[in-house]
């Protein structure tokens, strides 16, 4: 499994320092619009928060996935962010959030394998081993490296 | 303890598989034997056999949307567990389930 196919390489940023979560999810969000990936960084946005309404993507240990299933979307990828802060975000353990993967999923997804991929993404992050690599990485094509080796 | 399980999450893109995850590894830590069904938008994966369903002490449901198959279960003890509660502290609740499981039982 190559997870350079599913991690947007373009959309990944270490070291950005958030406001808080709106400005984190806008910053990622302008990153996948400028990358290609969705047409629209206002309507995916509204996808996002929808899903933020449904419950919880603070996982816990500073990590977060939120996700937005999204007609805008025209690829289906990952953006990463690792903060040089961490901000309030709503989590199971409380606690603030330094690392957010924002999942970007076409509507209609028929692509199995970028589903699958990023099922492999959420299901690496149960592992808090995995989850002290991941907070620790300089270079986005590390993100790419660390899940290839998850699997 | 024998565990079957389903995961399912509103998106179907994340908490099913990273609940699962969570599941299967405190059961593995905890030395159950542990089988966990997801819902997602790839579809049903890990499809619950009918040997393990028969087998299974306890059926843990753990989603946020209503799951296929429920019927599967009608002679089984079912616990329906908000996924919060299993990313919080899956070996806490295990614990619990098989305390309960146990104090069930009729002595020997």
């Amino acid at each position: 499994m190559d997870f350079s196919k599913i991690i947007n390489l373009n959309a990944v940023d270490i070291g950005y320092h958030a406001r808080d979560k709106a400005d984190v999810l806008e910053h990622m969000s302008n990153m996948l619009y400028a990358s290609g990936a969705i047409t629209s960084t206002e309507d995916f946005m509204a996808d996002v928060y929808l899903r933020e309404g449904e419950g919880m993507t603070g996982i816990g240990d500073g990590i977060a996935i939120p996700h937005g299933k999204s007609s805008c979307v025209k690829r289906s990828c990952v953006a990463i962010c690792s903060l040089s802060n961490s901000i309030q975000w709503e989590s199971i353990d409380d606690t603030p959030v330094k690392l957010v993967f924002l999942f970007a999923v076409v509507k209609e997804a028929a692509e199995a394998v970028h589903l699958k991929m990023m099922a492999n993404i959420a299901s690496a992050l149960a592992d808090e081993k995995n989850c002290a690599l991941l907070k620790e990485v300089q270079t986005p094509q590390e993100f790419v490296a660390l899940f290839d080796s998850f699997l | 303890m024998k565990i079957v399980g389903i995961t399912a999450c509103t998106a179907g893109i994340a908490h099913t598989y990273l609940v699962k995850e969570k599941l299967v590894r405190a059961a593995a830590e905890l030395g159950h034997e542990v089988h966990i069904e997801t819902q997602g938008s790839i579809g049903v994966e890990n499809q619950l056999t009918p040997e393990q369903i028969r087998d299974a002490d306890i059926v843990i449901i753990s989603a946020d949307i209503s799951v296929s198959g429920r019927e599967r279960f009608k002679d089984k003890k079912i616990i329906d567990v908000p996924m919060k509660v299993v990313l919080d502290s899956p070996k806490a609740l295990l614990s619990k389930i098989e305390a309960k499981i146990n104090s069930e039982k009729s002595p020997a």
